[in-house]
């Protein structure tokens, strides 16, 4: 019988390294550097994924070759100084123990960011600004470029110093060597602009003094995109032209091929795409850019599961695999693929804000199932209890089960209550929104690990103190959640035809065909309900007291939520707040100016202010027993990334 | 007519199994492994037993390669009603498919079989290497993935060729010759118990190869070292109009390739009975290759 992951186990050579199977993990920033350096935490959370058996491991996100790169905003490595090589080898030796091949990304970001923290001019090709930053760069001049050009080669013999196998010039999300390349951002009328080969020549110069410092024996890859999605840009035609001249140029020993481009809000969504896009949705161009180059290609975008990776893998479209976000939810995932154990795979369900989402507002990442993300040092490990104890776990959302996972773990012995008769808490509301299914994949692995662990579950038992104390716990953990927040607005609580967004996901809608949706919680709330009746031909506004409608949606999941809302006709409304319903009327009032204004011409009104916790029963048994906790939206409403967190660093204290 | 199958007994895959990807080997869970003959097999031994019904005079021969623990497939041919079985036992080095196929035309050859049947692919290993090797080895000519026989006489036969997505093909062969049959092939018939039982009280002979089997026809299969799957192809996937709008793009790309539904576009409503709806539902399904 053949195995089933016969291409993802199989060893692949690059140039003279072999890597021992096609899994990557490509170069992301963590936002764990200590003044520039990839210090412990940043090893340590490597150090996982090593450990978890991915056979290459691209380092460093947008790693600075030169102080004019943006870095202080994303806290990337700052590889422009010679004081970094001593942390390279140690976290270099550390990979290489593991049988890991380790490379890092540099990068020059040109005009991607601001100059507000470095006070350095951002510098481009040309003076045209980046849509999404919207700074305008000042314009290299040749000898800038010299600069530039060297500063790239001087970085890359810091990586090979640092005893890394390799090292990945990035030319892609719109860094330097891409706006160089690019039609809509280098209008040059000189050496470096005009035509491909014009454009083209900033990026070769690079590549050939890279090759030139670095030797014969050291891979230098390169990241560039397949399709920007950018309006004039670096399309797949001209990439696969791009590409094929870097191929028969020699000096580059793989292409590593995403979708998007950081250039727009829009294609940076897609660079990292989210569970609104389909599964392994950019393949096509890698497997377009593999058929014009002779060097492997890395297949990239939403590879979360290694049965899509070895099907990517065996129709062509890369020689090796991106799981990136993949080995953030399960840094084992390598490993458990090998041993058939797929269903303990933490399957990464696309959510994004917890990692990438976190990444762009400049703090560390982490992952909104995996809570040892950032917190290696501290919870790689989970130690068995010094002393059994009996454990009751009220609550069967993921903060319950994370909880009654850990605690089994360390081998407690633990019963968990769910009044209802199905595990997943809010996860079985919000899985309910369009585009929102895969969300259901935390609550599904939970259920299969609490299960497999032998938590004794007991579901349609809605718990009591007395029933809590009947087990003779000497632990409890309440997680009982929380329920829609209805604030004390004149006529919310008595109109008739006010309903929560999760009433709406639950199909509890009254009759009518006008919508006003009331987003003041911020999130995906609003946008899910809205959607969810848009689908049903009813005519939907959204308006929101913030400055945009799903002002905390984190930026790669807005888009692609505003581009569905939009084409579904719905309109949106910022600055304006719920005031008071009366006698089918509704009263709103702009937030800045104070002035208000009248509805009559709405039959249904959604509301989302957030959740309000349900804490009836901790509140009763605290005091009770011994050892007591309050974790998750029970002990104060947020999001599931804090549910998880917080269950999982008590259930360690139990 | 003189009539061989070639049949096997594999675990029943029906049952937990185990398999370790790297030796290729699979155990199944549980007290007592519970075999059965392999199912395509089965098929064939049908095929060849309709044709010694219609033909008098026919005669049918099972063969297998295996151990003596292995000889399930044997008495269940016995017992369904053919007329001589005969284990061969393997050579010391039996290395898979290549041999097996190596032994059962060494057995037949000389043998003027006039029809040589077999399963298409077992449902252990699905090499379906050893009827195409059998062919070969004997220069024989071979129908693989064959469905129902449509003629059969003397000297040639018609047989239905099953292809991929539901289609299929006729194709006339002369005999004598060598068919792989497909599981679909024959709907195989009940065995009571009682001429199971009879069956196992029986001796089977038992064939060994002359030791001079030429050795250099033994192909490397499988080798011990691990080996690399080949390069894979491009597959030409969905990809969005490059004459499209960025924007059109990347939303073409999250709703997973499909143009955005107009109404009344792609999509015809169907009203009447069930059978006339059934079968549209069924040209619409073959028109569009999905089955």
């Amino acid at each position: 019988m053949p195995n089933q992951f016969e291409y993802l186990f199989s060893p692949i050579q690059i140039r003279s390294k072999t890597v021992k199977n096609r899994i990557v993990s490509t170069a992301h920033v963590t936002v764990f550097t200590e003044n520039g350096m990839p210090a412990e935490r940043e090893r340590r959370y490597y150090v996982e994924k090593a450990k978890g058996g991915a056979g290459l491991l691209i380092c460093f996100g947008s790693s600075s070759i030169h102080p004019t790169s943006p870095a202080l905003d994303w806290k990337v490595v700052e590889m422009y100084d010679d004081r970094v090589i001593p942390y390279l080898q140690r976290f270099a030796d550390s990979m290489h123990e593991y049988g890991a091949v380790v490379f890092a990304q540099i990068t020059h970001r040109g005009r991607r960011g601001h100059s507000n923290l470095s006070w350095q001019r951002l510098v481009g090709p040309s003076p045209v600004k980046e849509p999404n930053h919207r700074e305008v760069p000042g314009v290299l001049r040749r000898e800038d470029i010299e600069m530039v050009v060297q500063a790239f080669a001087d970085a890359a013999v810091r990586v090979k110093k640092g005893g890394f196998d390799g090292v990945e010039l990035s030319a892609a999300h719109c860094h330097l060597i891409d706006q160089f390349w690019g039609p809509n951002c280098n209008f040059r009328n000189d050496e470096f602009g005009g035509d491909l080969e014009g454009r083209m020549r900033f990026g070769f110069m690079v590549i050939e003094r890279v090759r030139e410092a670095v030797g014969d024996d050291f891979v230098v890859g390169i990241r560039i995109t397949g399709d920007d999605f950018v309006e004039g840009g670096l399309n797949n035609q001209i990439m696969c032209e791009i590409a094929q001249r870097i191929s028969a140029h020699g000096m580059i020993d793989y292409f590593n091929v995403i979708g998007g481009s950081g250039e727009t809000l829009p294609a940076e969504a897609a660079c990292v795409p989210s569970m609104n896009f389909p599964l392994a949705c950019f393949s096509y161009l890698s497997g377009n850019i593999r058929e014009v180059v002779n060097q492997p290609v890395i297949a990239v975008g939403r590879i979360n599961d290694p049965v899509v990776a070895e099907r990517v893998l065996a129709e062509g479209q890369g020689d090796l695999v991106a799981m990136t976000r993949a080995l953030i939810a399960d840094p084992y995932l390598p490993m458990k693929a090998r041993e058939g154990r797929l269903d303990d795979i933490r399957q990464c369900m696309g959510y994004n804000e917890g990692c990438i989402d976190r990444q762009y507002m400049g703090i560390p990442i982490g992952c909104v199932q995996n809570p040892v993300i950032g917190y290696e040092a501290e919870w790689a490990d989970l130690p068995k209890a010094a002393a059994i104890k009996r454990v009751v776990v009220v609550g069967g959302g993921p903060a319950g089960m994370e909880a009654a996972r850990v605690a089994r773990l360390r081998g407690h012995d633990v019963v968990l209550f769910e009044k209802s008769d199905r595990l997943g808490g809010q996860l079985k509301i919000a899985k309910l929104a369009p585009k929102r299914t895969d969300y259901d994949g935390v609550g599904r692995w939970l259920e299969i690990q609490i299960r497999k662990l032998g938590v004794d579950i007991r579901l349609g038992a809605e718990a009591t103190v007395q029933m809590v104390l009947n087990e003779n716990p000497d632990a409890v953990l309440v997680a009982t959640g929380a329920v829609p927040l209805v604030p004390p607005i004149p006529g919310l609580s008595e109109c008739q035809y006010a309903v929560s967004a999760w009433d709406v996901l639950l199909g509890k809608i009254p009759p009518g065909n006008r919508v006003l949706v009331i987003d003041d919680q911020g999130g995906q709330e609003s946008t899910a309900a809205a959607e969810f009746l848009l689908d049903q031909k009813r005519v939907v506004e959204i308006i929101t007291p913030h400055y945009s409608v799903g002002e905390d949606i984190g930026p790669t999941n807005k888009p692609p939520v505003y581009a569905r809302l939009y084409a579904k006709g719905c309109k949106m409304q910022a600055t304006w707040e719920l005031r008071a319903i009366e006698n089918g009327t509704i009263r709103l009032r702009n937030y800045y100016g104070g002035n208000e204004i009248e509805r009559t011409d709405v039959d249904v009104l959604v509301y989302s202010f957030g959740g309000r916790s349900v804490d009836e029963l901790a509140l009763a048994l605290e005091g009770q027993v011994t050892e007591f906790y309050n974790v998750g939206d029970s002990y104060a409403p947020r999001s599931l990334h804090h549910a998880i967190v917080e269950a999982h660093k008590y259930a360690r204290q139990i | 007519m003189k009539l061989a199958v070639c049949v096997k007994e594999v675990l029943d895959s029906r049952l937990p199994l185990q398999v370790f990807p790297d030796s290729g080997q699979i155990v199944q869970l549980g007290t007592e492994p519970i075999k059965l003959i392999n199912p395509a097999d089965r098929a064939a031994l049908e095929i060849a037993l309709n044709i010694r019904s219609q033909q008098p005079g026919s005669r049918v021969e099972v063969f297998s390669v295996c151990d003596a623990v292995q000889e399930g497939a044997l008495y269940f041919a016995l017992a369904r009603g053919a007329d001589v079985v005969e284990r061969l036992a393997p050579i010391a080095e039996h290395i898979g498919p290549p041999s097996t196929a190596l032994l059962l035309a060494a057995r037949m050859s000389g043998a003027k079989f006039d029809l040589i049947c077999c399963g298409d692919e077992t449902l252990d290993n699905s090499s379906a290497m050893v009827g195409p090797l059998i062919a070969e080895l004997l220069d024989l000519p071979q129908v693989t993935s064959a469905g129902r026989l449509r003629e059969c006489s003397k000297g040639k036969l018609i047989v239905e060729r099953k292809l991929d997505r539901g289609h299929g093909e006729l194709v006339e062969v002369e005999l004598p010759a060598v068919l792989t049959f497909k599981v679909e092939a024959a709907e195989s018939q009940y065995v009571s118990f009682r001429r199971l039982e009879q069956a196992r009280g029986k001796d089977i002979p038992v064939w060994h190869a002359d030791l001079d089997l030429p050795a250099r026809k033994l192909p490397q299969w499988p080798s011990s070292e691990k080996k690399l799957p080949p390069r894979a192809r491009v597959k030409k996937k969905f990809m969005p109009d490059a004459s499209l709008s960025a924007a059109e793009r990347v939303k073409m790309i999250m709703a997973g390739g499909m143009q955005p539904q107009q109404s009344g576009q792609n999509s015809a409503v169907l009203e009447g009975n069930p059978d006339y709806l059934s079968e549209q539902l069924f040209r619409f399904l073959k028109h569009h290759e999905f089955i």
